[in-house]
């Protein structure tokens, strides 16, 4: 019997790898370009707000450029699998940067606002499901991936994940919603606002929403260190 | 229960606030600027009495994006006063340039800054940069006039996965030659890969060379180094940089200058400290080897949502105590 047991795990393994392929598909189905809104809301109510101009390509790629506001206008930053980077046009060379930190502040960190697919980072632990919803307990493929686990909750029609608990040290650090699902036009329809608290900074509220999305081909110099000067000729 | 939902519906909606963005007031224009106003105040106290200094900077950047002009400038006008010397006005053309080409092979045209080098205080590598303030780094933004080629592979497989050729050639005209002391053009080459997770760059210019590394070796850490030969002379970088996950920062560097001397630069830099959001604390500490000579700054910044920036330091060197307040404006 023992040696049956991996053929019969084997198609389970699959589904769930096939799974979080999906929801990764879903959230950011092609090499894309997209201009989000990033504001940070503090317990009695005062806001700042953040736009960024942002490509993605593969599961890894991703680049961000400040639109907004005036004294972050220019700066870019480049995630290539778990290299960071952060570039200040004319004064600074590019700086590495940790995927804990924030260079926004509030609850979003780098790796939150610079977000790879979730399968090139995490792996399904475990599954469950109820009528609506999938329940996934995902753990990191390496020590270098931001969080520990997360426990993710996908709407099972949509495949949208709802709410994502991000876990480190045996806590739950923030809490990602996962709100609005919009039609981009393209064929892209995916959650339009992402909210984020985290009971470390009670009362502290980090939004992102997406203003647009759609697909464009990029070449794979467009997310490289060098390239981070020239971001802005690409809008 | 009908009529109870009835009326506590509106507060639920009410109460549900409604993110919505308008993304087409971001569409990139023709023409884009913005900039910055910095006044920098100093008071200083030393055995040759008490020394009050005021910079203040205004600061332009126009950026005109149709094809084929690709244009970018950066001015800056100055105002310096201090209660020794007599006042001081400057206006300096910082970048000047256009572009060609996209993100594979690109040509820049005109006056632009280049940052050489991994060191945040200095680098070896500087060797077609302005001298700078290794408390103030960022203050040197003025570039020079070249033309510069930039060309971009990412190889799919092998452990080198980027790697940016660039070739610079720089005219003898104008601030060059001022500053290179020679009307003689000049160039140099660079040759950067990211090879794992690490980014190395190769230099070499007419009789200097060099090399860079930055390394990130997890949990936070990154090491970087610096290596340069000029006319003979010889200059090393050593540094470390560290980002806690509660957002504190600690840069050590030790270098040896070509004229070898000898330094050693400490920064830790605590953001959002105590959960105050948008500030900063932190102490600079630079020092020479076999030398009295020390800096030291103890302050803290915040970055206010309408603009404004405040940084507010305690400043000691060996020869003087004081304070400083910077003062940024960004529009």
């Amino acid at each position: 019997m023992k040696y049956l047991l991996p053929f019969f795990l084997f198609p389970a393994l699959a589904f769930g790898a096939d799974l979080l392929e999906q929801i990764d598909k879903k959230l950011n189905p092609f090499s894309t370009e997209s201009v989000r809104q990033l504001i940070n809301i503090e317990p009695d109510g005062t806001r700042k707000e953040f736009v960024m101009y942002m490509v993605k390509k593969d599961k890894t790629k991703v680049a961000s450029l400040f639109l907004s506001p005036a004294s972050d206008k220019g700066r870019a930053t480049l995630r290539v699998d778990q290299n960071m980077w952060l570039y200040i046009p004319g004064i600074a060379k590019p700086l590495r940067i940790a995927s804990m930190q924030s260079v926004t502040g509030g609850v979003f960190n780098n790796a939150d606002i610079m977000q790879v697919d979730f399968g090139a980072e995490y792996k399904i632990a475990s599954q469950k499901e109820t009528p609506e919803l999938y329940h996934l307990d995902l753990v990191a493929k390496t020590p270098e991936s931001t969080y520990e686990k997360l426990r993710m909750n996908v709407d099972k029609k949509s495949l949208f994940p709802t709410s994502i608990d991000c876990i480190a040290g045996g806590i739950v650090l923030k809490t990602i919603r996962y709100l609005k699902p919009k039609d981009f036009g393209g064929g892209i329809v995916r959650p339009s606002v992402l909210e984020t608290t985290s009971p470390l900074q009670k009362g502290f509220k980090s939004i992102i929403v997406y203003g647009s999305i759609k697909k464009r081909p990029l070449d794979n110099a467009v997310f490289t260190l060098e390239n981070l000067s020239k971001l802005d000729d690409l809008r | 229960m009908r009529p109870l939902l009835c009326l506590l519906l509106p507060l639920l909606i009410w109460g549900e606030e409604e993110f919505s963005f308008d993304a087409g007031t971001f569409e990139k224009k023709r023409f884009e600027h913005h900039g910055y106003l910095r006044s920098d105040n100093t008071l200083q106290w030393s055995d040759n009495g008490r020394f009050a200094r005021s910079a203040n900077e205004l600061n332009l950047q126009g950026t005109w994006d149709e094809s084929p002009i690709n244009l970018h400038a950066d001015l800056s006008a100055f105002y310096r006063d201090d209660s020794r010397t007599t006042r001081d006005e400057e206006v300096l053309l910082n970048e000047l340039r256009q572009r060609f080409g996209d993100e594979r092979e690109s040509l820049d045209l005109g006056k632009k800054v280049l940052r050489w080098g991994k060191g945040y205080a200095y680098s070896p590598l500087a060797f077609f940069e302005r001298p700078k303030d290794p408390i103030y780094p960022d203050l040197s933004r003025e570039g020079f006039w070249m033309a510069h080629a930039q060309m971009t592979r990412t190889p799919e497989e092998g452990i080198v996965s980027a790697a940016t050729l660039d070739l610079l050639w720089l005219p003898g005209i104008g601030e060059n030659r001022d500053h290179f002391a020679s009307t003689d053009s000049r160039g140099g080459a660079k040759l950067y890969l990211l090879a794992g997770q690490s980014d190395i760059d190769l230099i070499l210019a007419e009789n200097a060379f060099g090399a860079d590394l930055s390394t990130d070796v997890g949990n936070g850490l990154e090491l970087h180094a610096d290596f340069g030969v000029k006319g003979g002379d010889k200059s090393t970088l050593l540094g470390l940089r560290y980002q806690s996950p509660t957002d504190l920062t600690l840069i050590a560097e030790w270098f040896r200058t070509y004229e070898d001397s000898r330094y050693r630069y400490l920064k830790a830099t605590q953001k959002e400290p105590f959960g105050w959001v948008y500030s900063s604390l932190y102490a600079l500490w630079l020092d020479q080897e076999d030398s009295p000579a020390y800096r030291l700054l103890a302050g803290g910044t915040y970055d206010f949502k309408n603009g404004f920036a405040l940084d507010l330091a305690y400043v000691r060197t060996d020869l003087s105590d004081g304070g400083k307040m910077i003062l940024y404006y960004y529009f």
